[in-house]
């Protein structure tokens, strides 16, 4: 898949950050092309020559990245303003139509940027903890197999379980910004993946009252970003209808019969 | 690391606006719906009644005043009136509040979603606004720069000596509100499309939020059915505009009609014409009338 | 003076997780480190699966000795057998354990675990989630630490490099100096114990299968600071990845498991014998099978109940299959590359490769399931690693040339019973390096894997580690906090290190801007990987191993000079990479060394220039030691203890 019109060089221009709360700024480099250039390619050839367009000599851009092959979730960046995994951005991608295009990478702007293209997500995990993102087993003792599940469950929580804690549906969603409190596809997606396994079931109640609670799954606007940019497609919008529905007959069995 | 707090996280929060949060959000989702909505729709039946104009004869009756004269006929209509306007009150004031919680980025995601998910807060907006005025207009009577004229009638409007019988004055009214500037037809064209779209956007993401839809194809199919409802909706409030404008005030009218037209709306151009289409010596006893009416503190 | 006990583990892959959790749960704090979100470690990447002899398993004729023996044969006899013995009878009760966590294993059709093939077997063994296992199974571990951490008893550091472990004056270690990456804050922190469960070190190699943070720099510190390595030298070249620029994506071994071939276009000719053709650069879907040249089916044709399984031989065997291939001419478009053909399979069989498929269309453009995948090998995993040590019921005991294992070790021996072959549960010399109190678990671990790691073993081991030794670890921080505790070590210990970590970094940061024509830590790391990938990955010789180790030594003083880009004060990627390539640098060294003094072709150690396996010198670990004064290393040769297999001639020809 080379682009037609493949230049010799291009431009990519980096917002950058010097550190925590402190002002950010654009930044032009002139990178040359080559075959099957990602993203990180780009950034690594900044790195090796960390010279802007006008021939300054600056420090090297800070980035997060891990794994190179989109399973890790690190290096999520806004390229040419959409958010994605910067190691599946293939360069030729980018480059549809004319010659002198130019890339534009920010960081993520949902979450505290670090420096330059690092951000801080730690708010993704806090909520996993918020929402008890997990299946409480009695220890790890040899306690014999897990519940038997079909493969159709199996299918839907596989799904799901792919999630690695990216952002993009975060990054892309209207309704989560830096200060509100909504927890965001993400979240709502993994209190489905563990409502539905049964060992994992017996902490639901205590799921969907958090996600009853303000920020929870009742502040979504259904703009549905979060399923478009989803690098792993994971059905987030089924998710969250589908914790929608506990959350209905949540509230209806408290009602009639919750004892507080 | 347990050294960095983040605010914003969920299930935090106190007060009774965070204890009932998920009440307030459901009971906003289903004072929009109910209420809301089955009136809406209702409301724009009536209105498309106008489409088959009105009947010739003396009394000026039409589809539209009949069904008009029905609502007025319920009993109780103060309280379905209070309760209308509470569900509006309440709907908007949390959906004001919720709107201005998220920050549109369609400029960077384009999607169809997207879109429709800021549509929904816009026309929420527009909605409410338009709402109140036409509540104010229509039944507090306010009289906006002139063209705005109170145009709906409260059943048989005129009983008098004059005429000797009821004016039916829902059609006249409507119409000459219509016709009297583009900038009323324009007004309700966006005023009554937000209505209706945000209605039956609405009803889709309400079947997410419930959990009613729970699939992908579900959600199409059901997307569907709303923007069905919505096309319905609005062939209604369509019929009702064309009936509106192509109701001639001076030929469909009768001459009780055109009389109380001219005297009870503003010193229009069109009210001057209507008012020379009734002949001169039945002026001078309409204008004593009315003023004898006035006098009387009649509204 | 007593204390709480306290743990340190660095790194949150499933070792360490496991680790985590096992030390948590028997009541011990835990305070972990890692460089990256846990969620994001190197575990993330495996793809295949994870084998276990579970009871359908062995209803088709399988047994845990079976996948105990295996290991061994595929590691070519260079693992330790106890703890081999002991992880393949663990690993059944490990799946169940992974099961009840919620891990989406996928089903047969009436509900249960599903199996695959995978290499180095002829049984079904090994149980997958799609072909994202390792994610999966990092999940899963992610998630019960997250458990603890809710309540209290795991702390996580995240963001934070591990920099040096802190060992007294009696060798004793009491705890890590590590820096946050963020504020770019040293600190040292006390513990009982200290887990390192760092992984490999593919970096090195420059482009491997493994992730940027895959330096092997936080063995090295552990090397540098008197901890041992064992057989360094033993790394393992996966045979089917997607070269690529900034690294070698992995094309998962479930892929050959679930019916994959590889293939390379070539004529045969009237005698059976194939030659590259001429036209190689065709479109694949355009050469007839007459002329593709199923590489490893026809050289192993016997092994497995079908030719096809010619695929799934032991993966230094099958690399050097494909390896050779393209050096005698027959790669695609006489490159260096070969077919990775799924096209033929069925969609079901396809959905349940998703995950790897995905990845290669990704980051090619052509989808897999149309088109054969262009593949070729690349630097995977570390077999070797720390040198830990372990104790047995066994008499004899193994010898260990540490004397960390007491001579009252053994003693819960039940008199009644035979002894027990594997590791004693709950010893705290279990997977403990040379150094007192500071431990290796997982892939920096040299224990499990001998020369060759087989297939979906690797996950397996790291999980046995964390859960199996984990325990032990916890028993030994115990008794540590009542007879010997961290807290009562005097604060100049650890301000000690804090000072000499504060001064390297403070010496590297001062190069930036200076007038002196500096070494590009980038250009250097680019070099390294070059020379490595050369001559210490498929195929050895004497002399290309001695060229590296005289390269690789020049650039060792080439680091000296090495200059910096960046004095930023926040996240300074420049200062952590350059850091860790000096370490990069002498653990290269260390690599050479130990794979130039074993003068024999021993699994992934396949030597051009020696004659095959010579167990008489060489059926011993390679025992690497360094002395930081002279900044020299000594390799010392130990036996691996024979307790319960022979060490038979590895070959894949014939049916096993």
């Amino acid at each position: 898949m080379i682009a037609a019109n493949k230049p010799e060089q291009f431009t990519v221009r980096i917002k950058r950050q010097d550190g925590r709360d402190q002002p950010s700024y654009w930044q032009s480099f002139t990178v040359p092309y080559t075959a099957n250039q990602n993203i990180i390619t780009v950034l690594q050839q900044v790195a090796a020559n960390p010279v802007t367009t006008d021939g300054k000599r600056v420090a090297p851009v800070a980035w997060d990245c891990g794994c190179l092959e989109e399973v890790c979730g690190a290096c999520t960046m806004v390229i040419n303003g959409r958010v994605r995994q910067s190691c599946s951005c293939l360069v030729d991608e980018l480059f549809t139509g004319t010659h002198d295009q130019v890339i534009t990478i920010e960081p993520m702007s949902k979450f505290p940027v670090v420096r330059d293209l690092f951000v801080d997500r730690q708010r993704m995990f806090e909520n996993l903890k918020k929402i008890k993102g997990w299946v409480p087993i009695d220890s790890t003792a040899a306690l014999g197999p897990g519940p038997k599940e079909t493969p159709d469950e199996q299918h839907e929580r596989y799904a799901i379980s792919r999630c690695m804690t990216c952002g993009c549906c975060l990054e892309a969603c209207p309704q989560f910004t830096k200060d509100n409190d909504f927890v965001g596809a993400q979240v709502i997606a993994q209190a489905l993946y563990f409502n539905e396994h049964p060992t994992g079931a017996e902490l639901k109640g205590e799921r969907l009252d958090v996600l009853m609670g303000p920020g929870g799954v009742t502040d979504c606007g259904n703009a549905q970003n979060c399923v478009k940019v989803c690098p792993k497609e994971i059905p987030l919008t089924e998710a969250i209808a589908k914790v929608g529905r506990q959350l209905t007959v949540h509230a209806v069995k408290r009602f009639f019969a919750g004892k507080r | 690391m347990s050294d960095h707090h983040h605010a914003a996280t969920a299930g935090t929060g106190a007060g009774p606006l965070a204890k009932h949060h998920f009440l307030l959000r459901r009971l906003h989702s289903l004072s929009g719906i109910l209420p809301v909505g089955l009136f809406l729709c209702m409301h724009l039946f009536t209105n498309a009644q106008m489409i088959w104009g009105q009947d010739a004869g003396p009394a000026g009756e039409s589809h539209f005043q009949h069904e008009v004269d029905f609502i007025h006929s319920m009993p109780a209509l103060l309280f379905i009136e209070i309760a209308l306007w509470g569900s509006i009150g309440f709907h908007a004031a949390l959906g004001f509040w919720y709107t201005f919680t998220g920050k549109s980025n369609v400029k960077s995601y384009k999607y169809g979603g997207n879109w429709r998910y800021l549509f929904q807060r816009i026309t929420g907006i527009v909605a409410l606004l338009f709402i109140f005025l036409h509540i104010a207009t229509l039944r507090w009577r306010w009289d906006l720069f002139g063209w705005f004229t109170p145009f709906y009638a409260h059943g048989g409007v005129i009983e008098g000596e004059a005429f000797g019988h009821e004016v039916k004055m829902a059609m006249p009214y409507t119409a000459y509100a219509l016709q009297v500037s583009w900038l009323v037809v324009a007004f309700y064209v966006v005023g009554v499309a937000s209505v209706v779209y945000h209605w039956s956007n609405g009803l889709w993401t309400a079947a997410i939020s419930w959990g009613i839809t729970t699939s992908e194809a579900a959600m199409k199919r059901w997307g569907l059915a709303c923007l069905g409802l919505f096309v319905a909706l609005t062939v209604f409030w369509g019929a009702a505009i064309v009936g509106a404008l192509n109701y001639d005030l001076k030929e469909d009218t009768t001459e009780a009609q055109r009389a109380v037209l001219a005297t009870m709306v503003s010193k229009t151009k069109l009210a001057e014409e209507l008012w020379d289409s009734i002949d001169a010596d039945r002026r001078e006893m309409i204008e004593a009338w009315i003023e004898h009416e006035l006098e009387a503190g009649h509204d | 003076m007593a204390s709480e006990p306290r743990v340190i583990v660095v790194g949150g892959g499933l070792a360490g997780l496991a680790a985590a959790v096992r030390v948590a749960e028997a009541g011990v704090a835990v305070d972990l480190f890692s460089m990256v979100p846990v969620k994001r470690s190197h575990s993330v990447c495996a793809q295949g699966g994870i084998n276990a002899c579970t009871e359908p398993v062995r209803q088709e004729g399988f047994s845990e000795w079976d996948h105990f023996d295996e290991t061994l044969y595929g590691g070519d006899f260079l693992n330790h057998q106890p703890p081999v013995y002991e992880m393949a009878y663990a690993a059944p009760k490990i799946i169940d354990l992974l099961d009840r966590m919620g891990v989406p294993f996928n089903r047969t059709p009436e509900g249960f675990l599903d199996r695959r093939y995978f290499g180095g077997s002829v049984f079904r063994r090994t149980h997958y989630t799609g072909a994202s296992t390792g994610q999966q199974l990092l999940y899963g571990l992610d998630e019960q630490t997250r458990r603890y951490e809710a309540e209290g008893k795991v702390t996580k550091y995240e963001f934070w490099e591990f920099l040096w472990p802190v060992v007294d004056d009696d060798g004793v270690c009491r705890g890590i100096v590590a820096q946050d990456m963020r504020t770019m804050e040293v600190k040292a922190f006390r513990a009982d114990a200290v887990v390192m469960a760092t992984g490999g070190c593919g970096l090195i190699y420059g482009k491997s299968t493994m992730s940027v943070i895959c330096t092997g720099g936080a063995a090295s510190r552990c090397y540098q600071a008197g901890a041992w390595l064992g057989n360094p030298e033993m790394i393992q070249v996966h045979p089917t990845a997607i070269p690529g620029e900034d690294k070698c994506r992995l094309m998962s071994e479930s892929a050959r498991g679930e019916g994959g071939r590889v293939w390379v276009p070539g004529i045969k000719d009237d005698n059976g014998e194939w030659t590259p053709h001429p036209d190689a650069g065709r479109h694949p879907n355009e050469i007839p099978e007459h002329e593709r040249y199923y590489v490893l089916e026809e050289m192993y044709p016997n092994y497995g109940p079908t030719p096809r399984h010619g695929n799934l031989v032991s993966r230094d065997v099958a690399t050097r299959g494909i390896f050779f291939a393209v050096q005698k001419g027959f790669g695609v478009g006489g490159g260096r590359m070969a077919y990775l053909d799924i096209t033929h399979l069925p969609q079901d069989t396809k959905d349940k490769l998703a995950a790897i498929l995905e990845i290669y269309e990704k980051f090619t453009g052509d989808d897999p399931r149309d088109v054969p995948m262009k593949i070729f090998p690349a630097v995977h995993y570390s077999m070797g690693g720390l040198y830990a040590v372990y104790e047995t019921e066994q008499e004899p005991k193994p010898k260990f040339l540490c004397d960390i294992v007491p001579e009252d070790a053994g003693r819960r021996k039940d008199p009644s019973k035979p002894a027990h072959p594997g590791m004693v549960h709950g010893s705290p010399w279990n997977m403990m390096t040379n150094v007192k109190g500071l431990y290796a678990f997982g892939e920096v671990n040299f224990s499990y894997h001998g020369a060759t790691r087989l297939g979906a073993n690797a996950l397996l081991s790291c999980i046995f580690d964390g859960l199996f030794c984990g325990l032990g670890v916890a028993n030994f921080a115990r008794t540590q906090a009542k007879e010997d505790p961290s807290e009562g070590v005097a604060d100049e210990v650890f301000s000690r290190y804090v000072a000499q970590e504060t001064a390297k970094s403070d010496k590297l940061i001062a190069t930036v801007g200076s007038a002196e024509e500096g070494v590009d830590p980038y250009e250097l790391h680019r070099k390294l990987g070059e020379i490595m990938t050369d001559e210490l990955t498929v195929v050895r010789t004497q002399e290309g191993m001695q060229r590296a180790l005289s390269i690789v030594r020049s650039f060792i003083e080439d680091y000296k000079r090495v200059k910096l880009g960046d004095n930023g004060v926040w996240t300074n990627q420049n200062l952590s990479f350059t850091r860790a390539l000096g370490d990069m640098l002498i653990y290269a060294e260390a690599m050479l060394l130990a794979g130039i003094e074993r003068k024999e072709s021993r699994g992934c150690h396949y030597c051009s220039d020696q004659d095959g396996r010579d167990d008489e010198k060489y059926q011993k670990t390679g025992v690497c030691q360094y002395d930081p004064a002279t900044g020299t290393h000594k390799v010392v040769w130990e036996d691996v203890p024979i307790p319960l297999i022979e060490p038979r001639i590895r070959d894949y020809s014939g049916k096993k």
